[in-house]
């Protein structure tokens, strides 16, 4: 049986939205374990969402339109985002707009109303959390495009779909590259999403925190988008990772058997990136923010090593 | 006669003239009290821009070529205008912000509250129209040379509008002699070009071959020149000061226009050359690159609204000047798709930073009126009173970040794309677009950064200081010219298919003739329908969103409460993040090159520590710490020569009496 490509679309935002937070939980319960805590459970970030959406909103006095429209547009932008990178498929109708160019753009938008919303309020938490997340991002953003660059010069796209079919469809081979690559893509990755080395997502130490310093004044069902938001973007990192670097096992028609093929294999791929993610975050130590340049320089620089060794060696 | 009349060229030739008698209205204060005046001299200047626009946009359809002979006693050959799609392409920016800009002025600087300086205001605003619009029509070294004087004149006495101000003067001496010294460049130019073709019309595209010494001495000639007009980094030391002294509506026409003049010029000359050595655009690439990192990197450190505008448009400049660096790199390789991506790219953020800056220039006006100041750190609060203001800002923030679903995506995409294929060549032009590639990338991260600092601090929040929060919104004649701006930054931003057709023509027409025959369609190169798409869902899903809310809204009871400000009881507006502070970390990061200033406070010791202050300042670097002692050490020198000016009039007589002597004894032998 072969499914609609519209019928695959809709089956992908629903894994997503459906499947993001128990991904969350599962990175928490990893490092729990890993870090000889009690596990919450699996389940707990849906518990959690449910009960921010049970709760009332109590709002800064000086809030804006901007800051309530806010969790809004973050969950809407990140679900379209949803809908364009290939997670079991690549037949997908909107697979049209998949230019990486224009994820890391979206990206960009949800970046830009959240930090404006943390200065909404005015305190100074909200912009000492906004200049620190814009600080960052804004030198994530070369080697960001310089990991993607490379990635896509093997198949001569920037489009995703295209890189995807390209890589799933060639033999194993290991590039030095994309080694590369993907060293600096992890380490944009944990920028990113806000994870240590960079930022705790745990914690709300006033001096430390990033993320959360901007998102300080939110509560009630704004709280759980964000949140919510937040967990598909982690997915969604992971979901990237998975499609530039090791896309094998994705379908490219809409074959019933192949999806949930296609699914299995995606889901062994999250469980294992977890894994890799958890260790990561348990062996380091958050850096001081004044260091953070340097850890994002050399991911610029592991990108740019891998365009070079794509040059001479490829 | 009267379908020659309605011809583009006509319309586009009659706007002109409009143009530049618009100003008269107000010089005749016999006739008509001065609003009266000014409000006909917006109507005349409206109607030109009206004119211009249609033929320009009729023009840019057809894509025919149009030449004036005038006949010319002087003897350097005719003088001859023209209009061809690279100027049609120039011309819309040129009509449709002065137009707005005029607009703008009837409510901002009106004849009731500043009556001593409107006439001089509107009348060389009309001229700098006109001006600016020959300088694109001239086809000849000598014409475009006077409408150049003429626009930077004009340019001139608007800058300095206001001076009775000191630093108005300070701003408005330096421009002058900077756009001078500029020219001094363009003198330069001409005559060069002169040599290699044997006339001071211009020549044909591509007609020069660019390998000869000449050649070389012409392309650095219009590199220092127009980089000059345009702000090029190290070049760029005028602008700051002039866009930020200047009155808003000016500052927009300058920043959206005139600099894209400078750019104009370059594109124009660069024409007339075939097999443009790797250099050429290397230089122009590298020159674009740290225009761009550096532009944005100074605009961070500001903490004037209006030069923090400025320094984002030395950033502009940059990503045009790498748009046209891929173009040219692209010739060098033989990459078609290299140069049509890029040259499209820098045309089009020709067009699109024109939109969005003007309508960031007006809507700082808005707010400095409302508020009285210039100063972010006085700010904020401002979308409360100001909601429309604040709206229509907001929309040129997200443009000028590059973010979709808005035009400076689409400019900034094209150029990303032809960097990445630059990537897929090889050897030189590889390493350059690779290097290129994430400089463009840093200057869209740090505008982000930048703009959600001056949205956050001025707009957002509460006011920082009483005596300068906004007091009133802006008028419909303020407002209008803002949505129109905006209007297009949304329409080119979802719909940048419809502007495919135009850029592939102005492009070929400059592109040499090799690349012509190819037939490769823009259409192909761009992915349109993604942009289209992806910006129509991003809008309907926005729109959904808005209307659920506001249904949700009229239900729903949220409780409100102080802002927490970790367990103090009456957080106080000071204790917001400033624009300084916002910046620290980013300004500390490039201090190499922004060699920021930092007064740290004294005398915090003990118990109770007296009264103390700490400010912080990122100066123009480039001015004080190069251009500035070098001209001192020279004038040092050149002392003794300026004996020679010692304002005796009857001797400058005597020098000009010498000078001409020696000239006809010279011609004599």
């Amino acid at each position: 049986m072969s499914l609609h490509p519209f019928v695959i679309e809709l089956l992908q935002f629903a894994l997503l939205l459906g499947l993001a937070p128990a991904f969350a939980g599962w990175v928490k319960v990893l490092k729990c374990r890993v870090q000889g805590r009690t596990a919450p459970g699996i389940l707990q970030p849906y518990r959690d969402i449910r009960r921010l959406f049970g709760k009332d909103i109590v709002l800064a006095e000086n809030a804006s339109w901007l800051f309530r429209f806010t969790p809004y547009l973050t969950f809407g932008v990140t679900a379209i985002a949803a809908g364009i990178i290939p997670l079991i498929s690549v037949d997908l109708p909107l697979s049209a707009t998949a230019d990486v160019i224009a994820l890391v753009m979206l990206f960009g938008i949800v970046r830009f109303f959240t930090a404006l919303a943390g200065m909404d309020i005015g305190t100074a938490f909200g912009g000492m959390g906004s200049s620190r997340e814009m600080t960052i991002a804004s030198l994530a953003e070369p080697a960001m495009l310089m990991a993607i660059f490379t990635v896509s010069l093997a198949s001569n796209s920037t489009s995703l779909t295209q890189m995807v079919s390209v890589m799933a469809h060639s033999e194993f081979v290991i590039r030095p590259s994309l080694a590369f690559a993907l060293a600096a893509f992890i380490l944009i990755a944990l920028a990113e999403t806000g994870r240590i080395p960079v930022d705790n997502p745990a914690t709300h130490l006033e001096l430390t925190m990033i993320h959360e310093a901007m998102i300080l004044e939110y509560s009630g069902r704004h709280l759980a988008l964000i949140e919510w938001a937040g967990m598909m973007k982690l997915t969604l990192f992971f979901a990237l990772g998975i499609a530039a670097f090791c896309p094998w096992g994705i379908a490219t028609g809409g074959d019933t058997g192949l999806l949930l093929l296609a699914f299995v294999a995606l889901s062994a791929k999250l469980v294992v990136g977890a894994c890799v993610m958890v260790l990561i975050e348990t062996g380091l130590a958050k850096l001081r923010i004044f260091r953070l340049p340097e850890f994002l320089g050399s991911a610029f620089l592991l990108a740019t090593l891998g365009m070079i060794a794509f040059f001479i060696l490829e | 006669m009267v379908q020659e009349l309605f011809a583009p060229s006509s319309l586009i030739l009659i706007a002109t003239l409009l143009a530049a008698i618009s100003g008269v209205p107000l010089l005749l204060p016999w006739l008509l009290p001065a609003a009266r005046a000014q409000l006909l001299s917006v109507a005349v200047l409206l109607a030109a821009a009206c004119t211009g626009l249609t033929g320009t946009v009729l023009l840019l359809l057809s894509g025919s070529t149009t030449l004036f002979e005038l006949a010319w006693t002087l003897p350097f050959g005719p003088a001859r205008f023209g209009v061809d799609p690279l100027s049609a392409w120039f011309l819309l920016p040129i009509f449709f912000i002065s137009g707005c800009a005029a607009l703008y002025a009837r409510s901002y600087w009106h004849a009731d509250h500043h009556c001593d300086t409107v006439r001089k205001v509107t009348f060389f605003f009309g001229v700098m129209t006109a001006s600016m619009s020959a300088v694109v029509l001239a086809r000849d070294g000598i014409s475009f040379l006077f409408a150049w004087e003429i626009m930077a004149l004009s340019a001139y006495f608007l800058v300095s509008a206001e001076d009775e101000k000191p630093e108005v003067n300070e701003a408005g001496t330096l421009y002058m002699i900077t756009t001078h010294t500029g020219t001094l460049g363009l003198f330069a130019l001409f005559p060069l070009l002169n040599l290699l073709s044997g006339s001071w019309l211009f020549p044909a595209p591509a007609s020069i071959h660019a390998s000869s010494g000449l050649s070389t001495a012409v392309f650095l000639a219009a590199l220092f020149a127009f980089g000059m007009k345009a702000g090029i980094m190290p070049l760029h030391i005028w602008l700051p000061s002039a866009h930020a002294n200047a009155p808003s509506h000016i500052s927009a026409a300058m920043s959206g226009v005139i600099l894209k003049i400078g750019v104009y010029g370059l594109i124009r000359t660069l024409s007339f050359f075939h097999d443009i050595p790797l250099w050429w655009g290397g230089s122009v690439l590298t020159l674009g690159a740290v225009s761009g990192v550096a532009g944005v990197a100074f605009a961070i450190g500001q903490h004037d609204l209006k030069r923090l505008l400025a320094y984002h448009s030395i950033e502009n400049i940059g990503i045009i000047f790498m748009g046209l660096g891929v173009a040219l790199v692209g010739q060098k390789v033989g990459s078609p798709a290299m140069m049509l991506l890029g040259m499209s790219g820098a045309l089009l953020h020709v067009l699109n930073h024109a939109t969005f800056k003007a309508l960031l220039f007006l809507g700082a006006g808005s707010v400095i009126h409302a508020t009285g100041s210039r100063e972010i750190d006085l700010m904020g609060g401002v979308a409360r009173r100001l909601p429309y203001t604040a709206l229509l800002f907001g929309i040129g923030a997200v443009a000028i970040c590059g973010l979709p679903p808005l035009n400076g995506f689409v400019s900034e995409l094209l150029i990303y794309l032809g960097l990445f294929q630059g990537i897929q060549g090889e050897g030189w032009a590889a390493a350059a677009a690779a290097l290129a590639a994430p400089a463009l990338a840093l200057v869209g991260g740090l505008a982000v950064a930048c703009f959600v600092k001056v949205y956050g601090i001025v707009f957002l929040g509460v006011p920082r200081a009483g005596a300068y929060a906004p007091r009133h919104e802006a008028g419909w004649q303020m407002l209008l010219p803002m949505l129109l701006l905006g209007l297009l930054c949304l329409a080119i931003g979802l719909a940048p298919g419809a502007v495919t057709r135009p850029l592939q023509l102005v492009s070929l027409s400059i592109l040499p003739a090799a690349v012509r025959t190819e037939g490769l369609p823009l259409k192909e190169l761009l992915p349109t329908t993604m942009i289209s798409l992806s910006g129509v869902l991003l809008l309907v899903l926005i729109s959904i969103v808005a209307v659920w809310y506001r249904r949700r809204l009229a239900g729903s009871v949220s409780s409100e409460t102080v802002t927490w400000g970790c367990g103090y009881q009456r957080p106080a507006p000071r204790m917001q993040y400033s624009a300084s502070s916002f910046a620290e970390m980013l300004t500390s990061i490039f201090a190499f090159v922004l060699k920021p200033h930092c007064h740290q406070p004294e005398g915090i010791t003990g118990l109770f520590p007296r009264t103390s202050r700490f400010f912080s300042h990122v100066p123009e670097a480039v001015l004080e710490l190069v251009y500035t002692p070098a001209l001192e050490r020279l004038y040092e020198r050149f002392l003794p020569i300026r004996r020679m000016q010692n304002g005796i009039l009857q001797q400058y007589v005597l020098y000009i009496l010498i000078t001409l002597v020696v000239l006809f004894l010279s011609d004599y032998r």
